[in-house]
């Protein structure tokens, strides 16, 4: 055995170790949350969420086709990913890939998903919505998901993290062919990371334009 | 930029890196300990100590728009700025120019910056270019989306890179900050005479300055901090001390001596006896401060007329520096680090007017600090420093001109100020600023990969102030990861003339 592979497995066992310790752990929490977790479409099965509008935008403009049943599969399979590859930091310059698992729902998704943007709950209500989204993956990951972008941030939410946690179905009909999370107005939310654990979102409002007088938001917290 | 060579895992360089995992800041607290006691000695058998240094980090929180301090004024560059940044865009007609000694003539700073201008064209700043927080050199947008190389946790989060800038350390739970790491080095060598911490902060406790030995200090635009309720804001002690230093026989009077007999008492409870030591320090310090403002006063540099074009936050901050520099001889430090900082730099929204009074508000200030430094004769011995949060995205987040802003981005272009700098030069490598290029990390906002970490920044700084080779990965663990910014000269940051 020369000197490289004695490093390598060096290195590579107790990061299996940590791994089998880490799947076990995540395997258990699966199995105890399993019960509880409410049903939700599983891919590329139709979707039960009621007949509702998803959008006030859709209530406002009769010529558009409301969405009730989201699209089979990914929002978009040809979605231009510009988030970093995942994979684990091996703490020597060297990273691992990660492949990313079949996705697991959080509770959150389920209970409160299909009032996104629904006409009979208020903006304020859909902004709330994400934060919860946001303190669930916090719940799994002890901080934010990567990025500063509406698109890296929703890519993190609807699965693309180590754990294919989904927090945020990928077919949710707010969600654009660019993989943004759009407000009920049609504008994308903005996310503004201000922490590991903090994450002001804001919605254009009616008017379609950040930073104007109508904006809805729950708190912003700028320099 | 240094490229890893993946592949290639020496038994050496497998030890060194168990061992520094292992060890990790424990080992670095060690060899930190070790180091200050050898500068120590160093320091003390070398002669007279009589130099003297003073080190000022400006922090722009909220994340300056660099990207439209240092501009393009033609050619290509000036093409891809004018198309990419939108309604964010300055008119190269609008530009302060300057003219730089290592590149072409052909970049301008922002028009609030006509200060800054006449300072970089006189040769005492530079400007170092696309300087960011990063745990391993990545070379471009293909490695950066390969997931091959670490990236700093969090990238694009204001309080996350604002600490790993203060830290360098991104890949490690914060402890310390490089300038407290520094403090720790240096200080038993240099401030063996020392009256009050050489870490003194201008805007509160910092991450910055944290180090394991050295306490920073903190005072405020009108001086040390003192205790309230003795007298009105301009004469804090007045009700309760007569001139000579006594106390004055009211109830004011008693009721300080009294608290300061309590403040006295040694105490075995460690919190207690933390808190007392806390008082009775920034007792002491205060007036050491005050020695320093009256020989600040005595030094012959008019400080308001200086800093009359600069009456702002940035500027009373940098005003106070330039006074507790011109009082260094009532501290005894031969070596003092100074924190100022101000916020407002995340502009999301209008930012073409905020980001103007921004601009204002540091050229200003730069100019009259550096005149009251030039005027106090010891324009060699202070060095200023900038970072911030990150610089923002090329491309704005809207059409109007009017409420446009932009957003998060990664590596910035720094202003480093002062007689040590080889001023009127640009360092480092200006990234390929078009939207999606090979600099471009993900997507098309322009957020740019920096080309130079903030570990290679700071060394050079840190060398300037008087720390050697074999002490500068104890106060940059991750240095080794990076191209030396001194010796190899396609890292392009000799910035500081260390003759």
């Amino acid at each position: 055995m020369d000197d490289q592979t004695k490093a390598r497995l060096a290195l590579a066992l107790p990061l299996a170790a940590m791994a089998v310790v880490i799947g076990f752990g995540w395997s258990h929490l699966k199995e105890k949350s399993a019960p509880v977790a409410p049903s939700l479409p599983a891919k590329n099965q139709e979707s039960s969420l009621p007949e509702k509008p998803a959008r006030l935008a859709d209530l406002e403009s009769p010529e558009k086709t409301i969405t009730q049943t989201p699209p089979k599969g990914d929002a978009n399979p040809d979605l231009e990913i510009i988030t970093p590859e995942l994979s684990i930091d091996l703490g020597n310059g060297e990273t691992k890939p990660i492949e990313i698992p079949e996705p697991t729902y959080a509770p959150i998704a389920h209970a409160s998903v299909e009032t996104l943007n629904q006409a009979d709950h208020s903006p304020e209500a859909d902004l709330a919505f994400i934060q919860d989204a946001l303190n669930t993956y916090r719940a799994a990951f002890h901080e934010n998901p990567f990025g500063g972008e509406n698109e890296e941030i929703v890519a993190g939410l609807t699965g693309r993290n180590a754990r294919g946690l989904v927090v945020l179905p990928p077919d949710h009909p707010a969600i654009n062919q660019r993989g943004q999370l759009l407000d009920r107005w049609g504008t994308p939310y903005f996310f503004h990371p201000v922490s590991r654990d903090e994450m002001d979102v804001t919605s254009a409002g009616p008017d379609h334009q950040l930073f104007t007088g109508d904006d809805v938001r729950l708190d912003l917290n700028f320099e | 930029m240094r490229q890893r060579d993946k592949d290639h895992l020496s038994r050496r360089n497998f030890l060194r890196s168990a061992a520094c995992a292992q060890l990790g800041y424990a080992g670095l607290v060690n060899a930190l300990s070790q180091m200050r006691l050898f500068t120590a000695a160093a320091n003390a058998q070398s002669s007279g100590l009589t130099d003297y240094k003073a080190l000022v980090c400006l922090f722009l929180f909220g994340g300056n728009d660099s990207n439209n301090l240092l501009i393009p004024f033609s050619g290509a560059q000036r093409t891809t700025y004018q198309n990419a940044r939108g309604v964010l865009a300055i008119p190269s007609s609008d530009l302060a120019r300057i003219h730089p000694n290592n590149e072409s003539d052909t970049w301008g700073l922002h028009p609030s910056c006509t200060g800054m201008a006449s300072l970089f064209n006189s040769g005492k700043l530079a400007v170092i270019q696309n300087v960011g927080t990063l745990t391993y050199p990545i070379a471009d947008r293909t490695e950066y989306l390969s997931g091959n190389v670490p990236l700093p946790p969090q990238l694009f989060s204001h309080s996350d890179q604002q600490i790993q800038w203060q830290s360098s350390v991104p890949d490690k739970p914060y402890e310390t900050g490089w300038g407290g790491r520094l403090a720790d080095l240096v200080n038993a060598g240099y401030n063996a005479d020392g009256t009050v911490s050489m870490s003194i902060s201008l805007t509160g406790i910092n991450s910055f300055q944290v180090g394991r030995e050295v306490i920073q200090y903190v005072v405020d635009k009108n001086g040390a901090t003192s205790l309230w309720g003795y007298g009105p804001a301009d004469n804090r002690y007045q009700n309760a001390l007569n001139p000579d230093g006594s106390y004055i026989n009211n109830w004011a009077g008693n009721r300080l001596r009294r608290y300061e007999e309590i403040m006295n008492f040694s105490h075995t409870n460690l919190q207690e006896e933390a808190y007392t030591q806390v008082i009775r320090r920034a007792r002491d310090y205060e007036g050491t401060v005050g020695s320093a403002m009256t020989q600040a006063d005595a030094s012959g540099v008019d400080f308001d007329a200086v800093f009359a074009n600069a009456q702002t936050n940035l500027g009373d901050q940098l005003k106070m520096i330039a006074r507790l520099i011109a009082g260094r001889e009532a501290s005894g430090n031969r070596r003092q680090v100074f924190f100022c900082s101000v916020g407002g730099y995340d502009t999301h929204a209008t930012q073409l007017p905020n980001h103007a009074n921004l601009m204002d508000e540091l050229s200003t200030g730069l100019k009259a600090f550096q005149d009251s430094i030039d005027a106090l004769g010891i324009a060699d011995n202070v060095l200023l420093f900038e970072c911030s949060d990150f610089t923002r995205t090329f491309t704005p987040n809207g059409n109007d001109a009017n409420s446009s802003g932009s957003d998060h981005g990664w590596g910035g272009h720094k202003v480093v100020m002062g007689g040590p700098v080889n001023g009127k030069n640009l360092f480092g490598h200006h990234p390929n600023t078009s939207p999606g290029g090979n600099d471009d990390a993900g997507g098309t906002r322009g957020r740019w990969i920096p080309s130079t970490s903030v570990d290679q920044y700071g060394s050079v700084i840190g060398k300037w102030f008087g720390v050697d080779s074999n002490s500068m990965e104890t106060i940059f663990p991750n240095l080794g990861r990076f191209d030396d910014p001194i010796s190899v000269a396609s890292a392009n940051l000799n910035f500081i003339n260390f003759a």
